[in-house]
């Protein structure tokens, strides 16, 4: 029978993930992919997401640590990299509006980050894998930054969102 | 023991150490391991792909159209190739954004997110399903003819073999399934049937050559009509044989996930550009193979073996032996890939969904395991004693799905109007529509193909299900602001077009909207 586990952590309220591209950073990268676009201004918006730290049962007996950061407006859940918080008090989110398209509350966000992760794991580890993933950590709200640019193009005004972590981006209205 | 069983064993030993290799080189990194594929070069990512998309119609199917019809078989080769462009070009961009909008994992999801109904998720799960068996089905069936052809056993024998093996690797297939042995075997794949083509038009002395043969035999195998020109003019069967793997294909679950993760999009970009060549290289040679195959076997009893048999006559022994285990690999690879996905789908889209909305991912495993165990039993009561053709499954599979559910996928972000009801009328429509015009013998009577009726009466279904009931069942005003969003397509410069990461797309309109 299995043994249900009995395990409590404290969730954490609020964390802001570091900024890894600065601001020239940012610009600098769109413009080795198009030398000829012009910056003309840029800031910094945070997005919430549900963020949760799992152990999850591995291959013969081992155990490995695994992140997962769900988007509150749109709940969409992602595999992560470990996180690198500010310092607290160090930003201020500056955070962005909720649209209403599909938004969540923290528990459904605990559930899609479990469903992601069983289902990840189940094509990675196969019918083999027992379950039994364990939630160790969390934070209900986790903001994440990207900065968003304006910029032109042969006389064309865009506006460009630059992912403050690895440096994607995505091209809004025109 | 022939030199070819001897070889699939060397093959599946030597793609065993490659997963251990990967895994322990893996195992110093406790966080990432769930992020590996985010870490590999485009070439990577784009065969190991393709290995899992490569099934057993490709081997069976496409080289049976080859030896019957000739080069009619190349409708669905074009379609295969162009479907991917297709999809990219003119439904690609919209179709993501709103997934990434709406937090759309899967498919279903997708459809559920887009259409708020729990109907969507309660018929698109089960045809799902339904489709998904007899897709693994023709797995089942090609993999117990390769080992029959290998082995020398009897097909029952031999696929009762096959079954257990894709289903042990299904269970226990963790360590084969990373990264390297899909891409390992995504090159043996290329390179084996590039090498068959070869040293079959060596062997029937080139290409026109061939070609001046296979007219000796029948000119009407020269013509894309098919081997008595039954098909020319029927312009409903061969437009369902275009569709069939360009547009049906998006039907398919395993197709239409996003993955997890944040991906690299320049990537993603490059990944593309292989993933057409490989296609290029890869899809025309079962076809052709199975063409020539007319002049070197011509007395083949079952024309479904054709790529083994001309792999067997025209290559060395050692060479038969690595091309059967690369078929063999890409069988199961395939079949693996959809028995993990209908599991998920029954035990996420069924189980959870509507038995027990609290299912713990223990019990996840466990009914997921419970249903591959069932389609490996049933897959086995079919085939054994009468096991239908590969193509003939595979094309019919495709065709219901794609009936099913492309309209709904298409109508979501093109049409503002679509609301639940007419995605509920479009699928059942176009479901009902595909299975009862194949079954009804009507597609020879009247020379018009399942997929265009059952695509017809799909579209039907949504644009007179949607505009019936547009006040009763409106369009929920989130999801008619989330399609505004998602039509503001500007000209973004084409340079920067492509290196986009999609998965950004959410937070960038939730940006932009903050603001103003």
């Amino acid at each position: 029978m299995q043994r249900k586990q009995k395990w409590r952590h404290a969730v954490k309220a609020e964390a802001v993930l570091t900024t890894v591209l600065d601001e020239g950073q940012a610009a600098d990268l769109l413009r080795a992919k198009e030398p000829r676009l012009r910056i003309h201004g840029a800031r910094l918006r945070h997005h919430p997401f549900a963020g949760f730290e799992f152990e999850i049962p591995y291959f013969a007996g081992q155990s490995k640590r695994a992140f997962a950061l769900v988007d509150y407006f749109s709940g969409k859940a992602f595999v992560t990299d470990s996180w690198n918080f500010a310092a607290e008090g160090a930003v201020l989110p500056n955070s962005v509006a909720d649209p209403g398209w599909n938004s969540i509350g923290f528990e459904t966000a605990r559930g899609r980050a479990k469903a992601l992760l069983s289902t990840a794991m189940l094509r990675r580890a196969r019918l083999a894998w027992r379950g039994e993933i364990r939630e160790v950590n969390s934070v209900r709200t986790v903001w994440k930054p990207n900065w968003l640019l304006d910029v032109s193009l042969q006389g064309r005004a865009y506006r460009v969102l630059v992912d403050g972590l690895n440096g994607g981006y995505f091209f809004l209205d025109s | 023991m022939s030199i070819e069983l001897a070889f699939l064993i060397i093959y599946f030993a030597a793609m065993a150490g490659i997963g251990v290799w990967a895994m322990k080189k893996g195992r110093s990194d406790s966080e990432g391991f769930l992020l590996a594929g985010r870490s590999l070069g485009p070439g990577v990512t784009a065969l190991r792909l393709q290995s899992s998309s490569m099934s057993g119609y490709m081997f069976m199917g496409a080289g049976s159209l080859g030896y019957t019809q000739g080069y009619f078989g190349m409708w669905y080769a074009l379609g295969d190739l162009g479907g991917g462009i297709l999809n990219l070009s003119v439904l690609g961009r919209r179709m993501r954004k709103l997934s990434q909008i709406l937090g759309s994992i899967t498919s279903i999801e997708y459809l559920e997110h887009r259409y708020p109904s729990k109907w969507i998720r309660l018929i698109a799960a089960p045809v799902a399903l339904f489709c998904m068996f007899f897709y693994v089905l023709a797995q089942f069936i090609a993999g117990g003819r390769g080992l029959e052809m290998v082995t020398g056993v009897s097909f029952p024998l031999a696929l009762a073999i096959a079954i257990g093996v894709i289903v042990l690797y299904t269970f226990l297939g963790g360590y084969l399934a990373v990264a390297y042995t899909d891409f390992v075997q995504a090159i043996i794949m290329v390179v084996g049937m590039v090498w068959i083509l070869v040293a079959t038009l060596v062997e029937v002395g080139g290409f026109t050559a061939g070609n001046q043969a296979v007219g000796e035999i029948n000119p009407n195998l020269l013509t894309m009509w098919g081997a008595d020109l039954g098909f020319h003019g029927q312009w409903g069967v061969i437009l369902g044989a275009l569709l069939v793997f360009s547009i049906g294909y998006m039907g398919w679950p395993h197709v239409v996930v996003s993955h997890m993760a944040m991906k690299r999009p320049s990537v993603a970009r490059t990944a593309g550009a292989y993933s057409l060549a490989f296609n290029l290289l890869f899809i025309p040679g079962p076809y052709l193979v199975g063409l020539f195959a007319l002049i070197l076997l011509p007395n083949l009893a079952n024309p479904e073996t054709a790529v083994f048999a001309v792999a067997d006559a025209v290559l060395p022994t050692f060479a038969v032996g690595i091309v059967m285990a690369a078929i063999m690999a890409a069988i199961m690879s395939t079949a693996d890939a959809l028995l993990l996905q209908a599991g998920t789908i029954a035990s996420q889209d069924i189980y959870a969904r509507f038995i027990n909305r609290k299912m713990t991912d223990a019990q996840m495993v466990k009914v997921s395991r419970i249903t591959v165990l069932l389609l490996a039993a049933i897959g086995y009561a079919i085939a054994a004693f009468d096991p239908p053709a590969v193509a003939e499954i595979v094309i019919f599979s495709t065709t219901v799905l794609g009936s099913a559910f492309v309209p709904s996928y298409v109508c979501a972000v093109w049409w503002k109007k679509a609301n639940a009801v007419g995605a509920i009328s479009s699928m059942l429509a176009g479901t009902g529509a595909s299975v009862a015009w194949q079954l009804s013998g009507l597609p020879s009577s009247t020379g018009i193909d399942p997929m265009v009726v059952g695509i017809l009466s799909s579209v039907l279904g949504m644009v007179v299900g949607s505009l019936l009931t547009q006040r009763s069942h409106p369009v929920p005003e989130r999801i008619t602001r989330a399609l505004d969003e998602t039509a503001k397509v500007g000209p973004i410069p084409a340079k920067m077009l492509l290196g986009q990461d999609a998965f950004l797309a959410a937070q960038a309109e939730v940006a932009a909207r903050s603001e103003g």
